[in-house]
C-alpha cells in the first residue's frame, strides 16, 4: 500500500483521485492527512497509526508541508513555528516511519530551495541556496531525507495548478477568476516561474512510488518557464478573456517596498525528469494550453 | 565579399564587396552564382521590408512544414539579429547566436530552413529587407518566445520591448519540443 501525508491538499487530491481509477490489483493508497487523524507532528501516534494499515511492502509519498510562503516569512528563524516544525521535524518522522518499516519514501520539495539569481533554468545539479524561510525550511527537509531515509526519491515541484479551481486557489485559477469577473490584474513581467499541472505531478508520483528510484532528484515542473504576465495574456487568450484587464508590474519594483525576499528567476530544467516520463510511458501535458484546455474552471 | 561561417551549422554571416567613393556606395546585395558558391543555392520566392522604431522586438518566428531560408539585411538603422537553432537532429540544438546589422556595416546573415529567426531594433529606426525561400503561410507559422530562458537570448534591450500580440504569445522552447510544434 502507498500511505500519503497532506493527502487532501492541492496535489494530495489529484493523486487519489487518479489513483482510485486504475485497477484494483494495485496496491491500496491510504490517506494518511490530518483530517484522516495522522498528525506527523505526533510521532508516536503517527507510527502506531500507520501501523496499523501499512504493509510489508509499503511505500510513503510525503506531501504534508507548511506551504504558505508569507505565513513562513512570519516565522522567520523560527525553530518552534509550524513552519519549520512540520517541513523539518514533521518530515523527520516520516523518514523515521519510512525507515522502521523498510517504505520507500517519495518525498515532496520546491524549487525555492533556489535563490532566483540564476538565468539559465536550474538543473537537479545546482546548489540550492534559498533566501527565504520556506525554502530554508524545505532544504532541511531535503538534507533529513538524504542523509537519513534507507530509500527516497525526491521530487520538486513548483507553482502547481489544479484541474479544478478548489477553496484554495492557485495562480492559474486565480487569474482566471479575476478575468472571470471582469476584474484588474497586476501581475509581474520581470519574473520567471514554471507553472505545473497537478495530474502530471500525481502521475510521476505514483510512477516514482512504484519504481523505487532510489537516492534520485527530479525538478518535476510544466515545459515553460515564463512570467506571471505572459502567464496571464495565454489564459485570457485562450479563454478568450479581456486582455486589457492585465497590467504587467515589475517585482524589482515591488520589493523595494515590501522588503520579503522574492526569488526572481526560477526557470527549470525538466530534461532529467521528461526523459523518465519518455521512457516509462507516463503521459505529460504537452503545453500550457493543452493543460488549461483540460481544467475545467467553475467561475465564482 | 567575406563569407564567416558561425556556431550554428549553415547559418552565415556576408559580409559584400562595397565600392564606395565621393558620390556614394555601390554593392551586390545578392548575385545567384556567387551566393551558391557558398551553399546558399536555394530559390528565392518572396522579398520583404519591414519598418520599426527603436525596441520593437519581432521574433522568434519560423515556419513549421515549410521552413524558410531567409538572406536578411538592415538598410537602415540598427538591429541586433538573432537566430536559434531549432532542429532537433542538430548538435546546436536550442543555441542561438546574435549579430549587429547596421545600415553602415552592410553585413548580411544567411538564416537557413530550419532556424528561428527574430530582431531587436536599436536604432530610433529601423528597415530591415529580406529574402525568403519559400512563401510566407500563416497558417503554418510558429513563435518561439523572445525571453524563454531555456534559450537565454541576451538581447542588448532586455526589458519591456516591444512585441506584437502574436509575438507575445510565442511557447517556450520546451513547449515547442514536446507539443511537436517545431
Amino acid at each position: 500500500m502507498i500511505l500519503v501525508t497532506g493527502a487532501r491538499g492541492l496535489i494530495g487530491t489529484r493523486l487519489s483521485e487518479l489513483y482510485t481509477k486504475t485497477d484494483s490489483a494495485e496496491p491500496a493508497l491510504v490517506c494518511a492527512d490530518l483530517l484522516d487523524g495522522f498528525d506527523i507532528l505526533d510521532r508516536e501516534a503517527l507510527f502506531s497509526r500507520a501501523k496499523e494499515v501499512m504493509t510489508p511492502d509499503s511505500m510513503i509519498i510525503h506531501l504534508a508541508a507548511f506551504t504558505d510562503v508569507s505565513g513562513a516569512h512570519n516565522q522567520d528563524s523560527d525553530e518552534g513555528g509550524l513552519c519549520y516544525r512540520l517541513n523539518v521535524e514533521g518530515t523527520r518522522n516520516v523518514v523515521d516511519l519510512a525507515n522502521e518499516l523498510g517504505a520507500h519514501l517519495v518525498h515532496f520539495s520546491t524549487d525555492f530551495v533556489f535563490d532566483g539569481e540564476k538565468s539559465a533554468p536550474y538543473t537537479e545539479v545546482d546548489e540550492p541556496n534559498p533566501i527565504e524561510w520556506y525554502g530554508k525550511t524545505k532544504l532541511i527537509a531535503e538534507e533529513v531525507v538524504r542523509d537519513n531515509a534507507g530509500s527516497w526519491t525526491i521530487m520538486r515541484i513548483a507553482y502547481p495548478y489544479h484541474r479544478v479551481s478548489g477553496v484554495r486557489l492557485d495562480l492559474v485559477s486565480t487569474i482566471r477568476q479575476k478575468l472571470s469577473n471582469g476584474e484588474r490584474l497586476y501581475l509581474f513581467g520581470d519574473q520567471i516561474i514554471t507553472p505545473t499541472f497537478a495530474d502530471d505531478i500525481a502521475q510521476a508520483a505514483i510512477k516514482f512510488s512504484e519504481r523505487r528510484l532510489k537516492g534520485e532528484i527530479f525538478h518535476v515542473m510544466g515545459p515553460a518557464s515564463l512570467s506571471p504576465h505572459q502567464l496571464g495574456a495565454r489564459i485570457a487568450k485562450l479563454d478568450g478573456g479581456d486582455r486589457s484587464l492585465i497590467t504587467e508590474t515589475s517585482l524589482e519594483e515591488y520589493i523595494k517596498k515590501d522588503p520579503r525576499p522574492r526569488q526572481k528567476r526560477l526557470a527549470m530544467d525538466t530534461t532529467k525528469f521528461r526523459t523518465f516520463c519518455q521512457s516509462t510511458g507516463i503521459p505529460l501535458q504537452r503545453d500550457l494550453e493543452e493543460a488549461l484546455g483540460d481544467c475545467r474552471f467553475i467561475p465564482k | 565579399m567575406i563569407v564567416i561561417e558561425t556556431k550554428l551549422s549553415g547559418v552565415l554571416v556576408i559580409e559584400p564587396k562595397v565600392f564606395g567613393d565621393d558620390r556614394g556606395f555601390f554593392l551586390e546585395t545578392f548575385q545567384k552564382q556567387r551566393y551558391a558558391d557558398c551553399d546558399i543555392d536555394l530559390e528565392f520566392v518572396q522579398d520583404n521590408h519591414s519598418h520599426s522604431k527603436k525596441g520593437i522586438l519581432r521574433g522568434m518566428h519560423f515556419q513549421k512544414t515549410k521552413p524558410q531560408g531567409k538572406l536578411v539585411r538592415c538598410v537602415r538603422g540598427e538591429v541586433f539579429d538573432v537566430v536559434v537553432d531549432i532542429n532537433s537532429t542538430s548538435d546546436t540544438f536550442g543555441q542561438w547566436e546574435g549579430f549587429h546589422l547596421t545600415a553602415e556595416n552592410k553585413k548580411q546573415v544567411w538564416v537557413p530552413p530550419g532556424y528561428a529567426h527574430g530582431f531587436q531594433v536599436l536604432s530610433a529606426y529601423a528597415d530591415f529587407e529580406y529574402k525568403c525561400t519559400d512563401y510566407y503561410d500563416p497558417a503554418d507559422e510558429g513563435c518561439l518566445l523572445w525571453n524563454d530562458p531555456a534559450v537565454g537570448i541576451e538581447w542588448p534591450i532586455p526589458n519591456h520591448p516591444v512585441l506584437s500580440e502574436k509575438d507575445q504569445d510565442g511557447l517556450s522552447f520546451g513547449e515547442l519540443v514536446v507539443s511537436d510544434k517545431l
